[in-house]
């Protein structure tokens, strides 16, 4: 496994329950869970606001401890355990000799094939 | 409509008639025994795979294990399997065996649902690659089990198709998001079947049903046709009832794949191979190094399962290994890291499901937005509470606090397993904290205690982080219900993690002389006079289906 250098804070930050959602109360937390609930394209009705508002109360400040005991600046970030290939096909080099292709060319002209007029 | 837990179901034991009691001495040989018999011509295929689709059948009405089992479909396969058998075709090693898949990967033969209400009746044009590896070595695919709705859960209730029972106790949870593999597993209505992993959904069920539940290194089994969850999380996985069954299914599905940017490009020896030399292995503790999280201490895990950990780690001290402290202290933060990571995949993953790319289009009268909402409303409660979860961090306001900053403590997981690693062979831990939870405590509109609930994968998810292999198997009991150890190996070491673990099966059952695979005659699984005109050869002549409600939310019974 690729070892890294990585530092962590030995002071945590003040938890910083910072979100939109923390700054509100009330009909605002609601308004905010409503606006999410469009922003992913789910129907939720008043029960499952209700119901949401109660879950981010409840979860959301368990996030803070990411921020709060992590020295940002010196630890880079992963989205994957191990490195991606590539599928895209233009992203693959293939190096092949042109002088055998070049030699079958009909008519050359500093170094490149020469064609006739496409469109008279 | 919110699922209410029937309690005035009898708790067990499963009842099973004269002849099911004969399909049970088929069931109960592992998959090694059973691919060595056929081979022999000592059984055909179509009498294993009866035996299997009959018990599958009789048992799922109390289990719920299965959304699909393929009666026909799999009586057609074993006959071409045997015929292939009688032509004196070399076939491998695990040809005529019967498999389950978790229905979130994808058969072009049977539905593929996810458990969702959006994709009932769903039967994909393509076979994930798993699926398709395991046709080309002949093994029989028989049904398709149930799952916590997109692999999003850890108690198996969250399903439009309602909640597995665990075979150990009816009226407990028996894990997830994998809870009908590894009841099936353990009910003996498939020697193998295959799970997906993204935070400990193979190995937290394993723990609860006292099976075997295996998690690869991330990029040796292709994810391809896996309905993602969160891509840079999951892992295909196998459940079986014994190490080497697990290791025997792992040669047939690790490899490279090029449908899949994720795929390890290189070539895996065999992990059989490793699990019958653990097996085998005479003094092998001796010099072993194994490593305890210094941060898991014993108030964070239920006494019985921190009471039983230390006599797993009182066994291998005696047979020679040594046990050292590692530091890990990222891992703390692993369940806040995870739910973070797996609710932004989440949200992304789940936006094809709109009623144009997936799923019924509905209320087509309506605009784009409204049908697509009409869509999605389909979606049941966990994964709209964890999809929402997954837009409040992406959001622009909330991005560095939330999803760039758990991407660094994920870095910070990586970093302290290749530390863990430079001093131990392999690290173990109990698998879940807690043994099976009943399932009425598991039914709620909503978590009450969402971080609490949450908590319970705080063991397995690590492992899922850093993309490192992981295994839980079988080791012992707290108050009537199983438990499980769980042994991480190096990344890409594999063979090392089958090695110990075959090793520590073969300690365990020989210190607590339990037998795990004698479950069936431990008096869970009884016999029961068969009904007039049934026999043992009775075979069900068309598809089974669970029937999904309406509105997406677990079903009342």
């Amino acid at each position: 496994m690729q070892k890294d250098t990585v530092q962590r804070s030995t002071v945590p930050t003040s938890a910083t329950h910072s979100s939109a959602f923390a700054c509100c109360s009330g009909e605002d937390r609601a308004l905010y869970v409503k606006k999410l609930a469009q922003s992913a394209c789910i129907e939720l009705d008043e029960r499952e606001v209700k119901e949401i508002v109660s879950y981010f109360e409840r979860l959301l400040p368990i996030f803070d401890s990411l921020q709060s005991q992590t020295d940002e600046s010196a630890i880079s970030a992963i989205s994957q355990p191990a490195r991606e290939s590539s599928l895209r096909t233009d992203d693959v080099f293939v190096t092949s000799d042109p002088q055998p292709t070049l030699a079958a060319a009909a008519r050359t002209k500093d170094g490149y094939f020469s064609t006739g007029p496409i469109l008279n | 409509m919110i699922y209410k837990h029937d309690t005035s179901k009898p708790n067990g034991p499963l009842a099973l008639s004269e002849g099911m009691r004969l399909h049970l001495e088929i069931a109960r040989l592992s998959a090694y025994e059973m691919a060595e018999k056929i081979r022999k011509r000592e059984l055909s295929v179509q009498e294993v795979v009866r035996a299997h689709v009959n018990l599958s059948n009789t048992v799922n009405a109390d289990l719920n294990a299965f959304i699909h089992i393929g009666a026909e479909y799999a009586e057609k396969r074993a006959r071409e399997i045997d015929a292939k058998l009688a032509r004196g075709e070399v076939l491998s090693p695990l040809a005529g065996v019967p498999v389950a898949i978790k229905d979130n990967i994808a058969t072009n033969f049977m539905p593929t649902t996810a458990a969702s209400a959006i994709l009932k009746g769903w039967t994909p044009p393509y076979n994930a690659h798993v699926s398709e590896l395991m046709l080309d070595a002949d093994m029989v695919v028989f049904g398709k089990t149930n799952l916590d709705e997109f692999a999003v859960g850890g108690s198996g209730v969250y399903s439009a198709y309602g909640p597995t029972s665990n075979p150990w106790s009816l009226h407990h949870s028996a894990g997830g998001s994998g809870s009908g593999s590894a009841a099936a597993v353990a009910a003996f209505c498939t020697p193998l079947a295959l799970g997906s992993d993204t935070g400990g959904s193979v190995r937290q069920p394993a723990s609860f049903t006292a099976t075997v539940g295996a998690k690869p290194t991330y990029g040796a089994v292709s994810r391809f046709g896996l309905l993602a969850m969160a891509s840079s999380l999951d892992h295909i996985g196998q459940c079986a009832r014994n190490v080497l069954d697990a290791a025997i299914l792992a040669d047939v599905l690790y490899g490279h794949c090029a449908k899949d940017a994720t795929s390890l490009d290189k070539e895996w020896e065999s992990m059989q191979d490793a699990a019958l030399a653990g097996k085998r292995a005479e003094n092998a503790f001796s010099g072993l190094k194994i490593g305890v999280v210094r941060q898991y201490e014993a108030d964070m895990v239920h006494p019985g399962v921190w009471d039983n950990f230390l006599l797993i780690l009182q066994y291998m001290q005696d047979a020679g290994a040594q046990i050292i402290e590692v530091d890990a202290p990222s891992f703390l933060l692993s369940v806040a890291t995870y739910y973070m990571l797996m609710s932004c995949e989440l949200f992304s993953n789940l936006a094809r499901y709109d009623g144009v790319r997936y799923g019924p289009r509905m209320g087509e009268e309506l605009s784009a937005i409204h049908s697509m909402q009409k869509t999605r409303s389909l979606f049941g409660p966990e994964v709209k509470r964890r999809v929402l979860l997954g837009a409040h961090a992406l959001a622009s306001d909330n991005y560095t606090q939330c999803y760039a900053a758990a991407q660094r403590v994920r870095m910070l997981a990586r970093q302290d397993y290749a530390n863990a690693f430079e001093q131990v062979d392999v690290i173990v831990s109990p698998t879940a904290p807690v043994s099976a939870f009943s399932l009425d405590a598991a039914f709620s509109p909503a978590p009450p205690n969402p971080e609490e609930a949450y908590r319970a994968d705080m063991l397995t998810i690590p492992a899922n982080l850093a993309g490192v292999p992981a295994i839980s198997i079988p080791s012992g009991f707290s108050e009537g219900l199983p438990l499980g150890v769980q042994i991480v190996a190096p990344f890409g070491l594999d063979r090392e993690m089958f090695f110990v673990a075959s090793m520590l099966e073969n300690l365990i059952i020989d210190r607590l002389k339990i037998n795990f695979d004698l479950f069936a005659t431990a008096g869970k699984l009884t016999t029961t006079t068969a009904p007039k005109g049934a026999s043992a050869s009775d075979f069900p002549t068309g598809d089974k289906h669970t029937t999904a409600s309406k509105d997406g939310d677990t079903p009342s019974k």
